[in-house]
């Protein structure tokens, strides 16, 4: 009951409008001060939390990320993409899906492969026909893949939280990412079968043309493979890569394309550290309300109820997977993550859940929180990009949810989905 | 409404410092990049791998947000959840813009005196950090108060501008966003 309380009293006060940072550390130290009647250290709390060389890795990705979109190394991927699937029944959505698909193992944010995107590809998919509906909808969806495909920084952040490999998560959300994009592409093509019947498909693309195509974006293709290569084969750490592939994308803009100059270098650090900044002040109040949770034993009374209730692991799944997408509903990710996970983190151990399959189910559920409403960042994205009504967009998402939802159950019944591929890499 | 001479004029100086503070962040994240570029050059090519550039990373890490949330927090880039707040009326905004900087500033001032009291006291018990540096705690526990006192500057602008009327100062449009 205290626990309900504790929550629902949370979810009031960030309702009210206040940044979640502010929230999550008011409301952890007004009830550290009324249970434990002082304040203690938290601000020695929140040093710790911030203090890891793990979490690096997310600015690098945001700087990576930022210099490859300034230095337009990833402005020829849709035109790639396109020239690979025009053939084929809705290839100009499933061209959006591999772009996306693309994207999102270069930026790590879901957002940004929406926006990025989604200003090219929703103006291409209304001209050819589509309705603008199912061209609002492929994108936030498709959009959604960029924190599941590595690099993703709910991943860093989850990994952190839970002390698991970061890139024993990264490589478990590559196939489940793949097999989401697949069934998006799918979904595109037999929804464009059935509905669009009047858009006129184009010829397959020569060996030459697709060869041409390819090599274009070969620099954009090349990034992806060079960070998660490097972390499969051992080479680097989470941090390490994000590193690496910030100074290849470096060498690539400055050297090769020779479009980015030192005012876009500084201005790509400085996106990073605003990423960083918003993300980590959430982490920050994130840690003054999981340190109250700790010392009001919150976990172990919900080990104890766990135990009590006996529902076992998939009980447990489906009622975590249940709640965090009621959260998603209305928190943004990176909170669901902090509040959620030091919480469940001794249930989990108690039921010997693996915390990468968890991690890869938790990401899937925060996809789906990009695109359920109220709060939706993808949603949003495309409303700004598009001036669309927000309804036509959320009924454009809908079928999206199902297909997610129907993902994230084959993951969690088949767990080797996820598992697989962390547990053939070097460093396992 | 009209803005003030004496609000623009603390809205100028509090733009000049946490303007410095976010470009003292990001030469912060550029120092790291470098950092583990010769961290993994050096284990590779001279296999004598620096072992404090780890500990290093982990503070200029700390630094770069504590120097970079006042910025962010200007221009009204930090995540809320702002589902009800926008359907409010526009005076009925205004009291929610004030109360979410005073919930930011009281988050402030929580760094400033707590992190102030947590320095003085590492300092007086002589604390060195783990690890390979063992650099005195109290020092780097001074980010927590310096980050608290540009998150402080920074909301009071955010809370003169509600009570005067004003709209909160947003970020320019861009045309890509931030990355998660």
């Amino acid at each position: 009951m205290t626990i309900t309380l504790m929550f629902l009293g949370l979810l009031v006060l960030l309702l009210t409008g206040m940044p979640v940072f502010a929230g999550l550390a008011l409301f952890g130290a007004a009830t550290l001060y009324i249970t434990q009647g002082e304040l203690g250290s938290v601000t020695e709390v929140i040093f710790g939390e911030m203090n890891r060389y793990l979490l690096v890795a997310i600015p690098l990705f945001a700087f990576m990320a930022h210099v490859m979109i300034r230095g337009r190394i990833v402005d020829d991927l849709y035109k790639t993409a396109y020239t690979l699937t025009r053939h084929l029944p809705g290839g100009l959505g499933v061209a959006t899906v591999f772009a996306c698909t693309l994207f999102a193992a270069i930026s790590g944010s879901s957002v940004a492969t929406a926006l990025t995107i989604g200003a090219v590809a929703i103006p291409q998919m209304i001209r050819f026909g589509y309705s603008p509906r199912a061209a609002y909808g492929l994108v936030a969806a498709g959009g959604t893949l960029g924190i599941l495909i590595p690099p993703s920084g709910p991943m860093v952040l989850y990994g952190v939280t839970t002390d698991t490999s970061i890139g024993a998560l990264f490589m478990a959300g590559v196939l489940p990412g793949l097999l989401m994009a697949a069934v998006f592409a799918v979904w595109t093509m037999v929804s464009t079968a059935l509905a669009h019947r009047h858009i006129t498909r184009e010829p397959r693309a020569s060996l030459r043309e697709a060869v041409a195509a390819i090599r274009k974006s070969m620099w954009a293709f090349s990034l992806p493979v060079f960070v998660l290569g490097g972390m499969y084969a051992g080479v680097f750490t989470a941090t390490e890569a994000a590193a690496a592939g910030a100074l290849l994308a470096l060498f690539v803009a400055v050297i090769v394309y020779r479009t980015i100059g030192l005012a876009a270098i500084w201005d790509s650090a400085i996106d990073a550290c605003r990423v960083s900044a918003m993300l980590f002040m959430i982490l920050a109040g994130a840690s003054v309300f999981g340190h109250v949770l700790t010392k009001l034993r919150v976990p172990q009374q919900i080990v104890e109820t766990l135990v009590a209730a006996d529902i076992g692991v998939t009980g447990f799944l489906i009622v975590m997977m249940a709640l965090i997408f009621v959260l998603g509903m209305f928190l943004e990710s990176i909170a669901i993550i902090l509040i959620t996970t030091p919480v469940v983190m001794p249930a989990m151990t108690h039921l010997h859940i693996n915390p990468v399959w968890y991690g890869v189910l938790l990401v899937i559920n925060l996809e789906l929180a990009q695109i359920t409403p109220p709060v939706g960042m993808n949603l949003f994205t495309i409303k700004a990009i598009t001036g669309a009504p927000i309804g036509q967009i959320v009924r454009g998402a809908a079928p999206y949810v199902l297909l997610m939802i129907g993902v994230m159950a084959l993951v969690m019944i088949w767990p080797q989905i996820a598992l697989w591929l962390p547990g053939t890499m070097f460093t396992h | 409404m009209q803005e003030s001479h004496a609000l623009r004029a603390y809205g100028r100086v509090v733009a000049f410092v946490v303007g410095a503070g976010m470009a003292l962040g990001a030469v912060g994240l550029l120092l790291s990049l470098v950092l583990i570029a010769v961290s993994v050059v050096m284990r590779y090519v001279f296999n004598a791998a620096p072992v404090w550039v780890d500990d290093v990373v982990g503070f200029l890490l700390v630094a770069t947000v504590m120097l970079a949330a006042a910025q962010t927090l200007r221009r009204g880039e930090h995540i809320g959840v702002d589902i009800l707040a926008e359907h409010l009326s526009p005076n009925g905004r205004r009291w929610a813009h004030g109360w979410a900087a005073i919930a930011s500033a009281a988050v402030g001032l929580l760094l400033v005196f707590n992190g102030w009291g947590t320095s003085m006291l590492a300092k007086s018990l002589g604390l060195l950090t783990e690890g390979s540096l063992e650099w005195p705690t109290w020092l780097l526990m001074l980010l927590m108060p310096l980050g608290g006192t540009l998150i402080v500057l920074a909301a009071v602008e955010a809370l003169w501008r509600a009570l005067a009327g004003l709209p909160p100062i947003e970020a320019p449009r861009r045309d890509e966003v931030q990355v998660e």
